[in-house]
């Protein structure tokens, strides 16, 4: 078994080697830039970072947005109750009852339309009532 | 009397800037090359080893000195880096190394001209280069241990807390590169 793995311990070994003979080099960094960069970087950290809603354009605009909402349901509520679309179905049938009211009026005539179909014997019966007296 | 890493952090940790400032240019070079190593592109490397001195700024006060401070630190950098090559990895081809594309010249170029046999030079050049780039394509674990150890040469234990993980590991991400790196160069 040692002598199964000795060979690739060699090998490994010989890779380690070679890869520490060769380390590639970085490009080379201008280091004042890297630390001014670096400065830079760590300042804009340092500012208390604000939600994005509480940045001034964006608190501007949902504030204008959120009031122009409110008016616009308050009016809508107010516009609703003006014209009554509160619907009352009460008010609706009455509408629809006062639609029909000369109809109403004359709700005697229509009670006696069942008479018309008997209209003949109605007629008959006068003629029934002669023939009795005579 | 040069202060101590540990001594540096602990003042850092009081928003002492100065030896914030002290720590950045004792490991500033530290810091870029290693990272360089992983992400593999300079300005990514500035980038995320930035970020890490930033980290330390910001959480210089947990350092609680069980380990050393350049363990702590490259922690938190290594850590920035995996990351970094986990979000990139999907749409950034990175088997080709930045400076090579840059400036046409590899790292191996750059080296120290050999004393032998040029033609045998180039050739040797050619197997490490090849041998870097397969370095290049471990996971990123695997690639952190191997960078650790011949890069930064630091011991197992100390890759282990590097890592965050145990010495066995640690072994078995090395045992694993070496392993894949000996295939890809056909057993050099």
């Amino acid at each position: 078994m040692a002598t199964h793995r000795e060979p690739e311990f060699e090998q490994f070994r010989d890779i380690l080697d070679d890869l520490a003979r060769a380390v590639p080099r970085p490009p080379d960094v201008h280091w004042g830039r890297y630390r001014a960069e670096l400065r830079e970087k760590l300042a804009a950290r340092r500012e208390p970072r604000r939600a994005w809603w509480w940045r001034p354009v964006p608190l501007a605009f949902s504030a204008s947005l959120a009031g122009l909402l409110l008016v616009v349901g308050l009016l809508a509520v107010q516009t609703a109750r003006q014209r009554g679309t509160g619907v009352d179905f009460a008010t609706v049938e009455e509408a629809a009852i006062g639609g029909r009211l000369g109809l109403l009026e004359q709700y005697q005539v229509v009670e006696r339309l069942d008479l018309l179909e008997e209209l003949d014997v109605i007629r008959d019966l006068d003629r029934v009532a002669d023939e009795r007296a005579g | 009397m040069e202060l101590s890493d540990e001594v540096l952090c602990r003042r850092a940790a009081e928003r002492d800037e100065a030896a914030f400032d002290a720590l950045v240019a004792r490991y500033q070079a530290r810091a870029y090359r290693l990272a360089w190593s992983i992400v593999r592109n300079a300005e990514d490397a500035r980038d995320v080893s930035q970020e890490a001195f930033i980290r330390l700024f910001q959480s210089a006060g947990t350092f609680d000195g069980r380990s050393k401070f350049s363990t702590w630190f490259y922690r938190i950098l290594v850590n920035l880096c995996v990351d970094h090559r986990r979000k990139q990895r999907w749409w950034k081809p990175w088997t080709h190394d930045e400076h090579d594309l840059e400036s046409g010249e590899s790292p191996l170029d750059r080296q120290p001209a050999p004393s032998h046999d040029p033609v045998d030079a180039i050739g040797r050049e050619r197997t490490l280069k090849r041998l870097w780039e397969a370095v290049g394509r471990l996971a990123p674990q695997q690639r952190a241990a191997v960078i650790l150890q011949v890069q930064e040469e630091l011991p197992t234990p100390e890759i282990a807390a590097v890592l965050k993980c145990s010495e066995a590991t640690v072994r078995v991400h090395l045992h694993r590169a070496l392993t894949t790196l000996r295939k890809t160069m056909g057993t050099t």
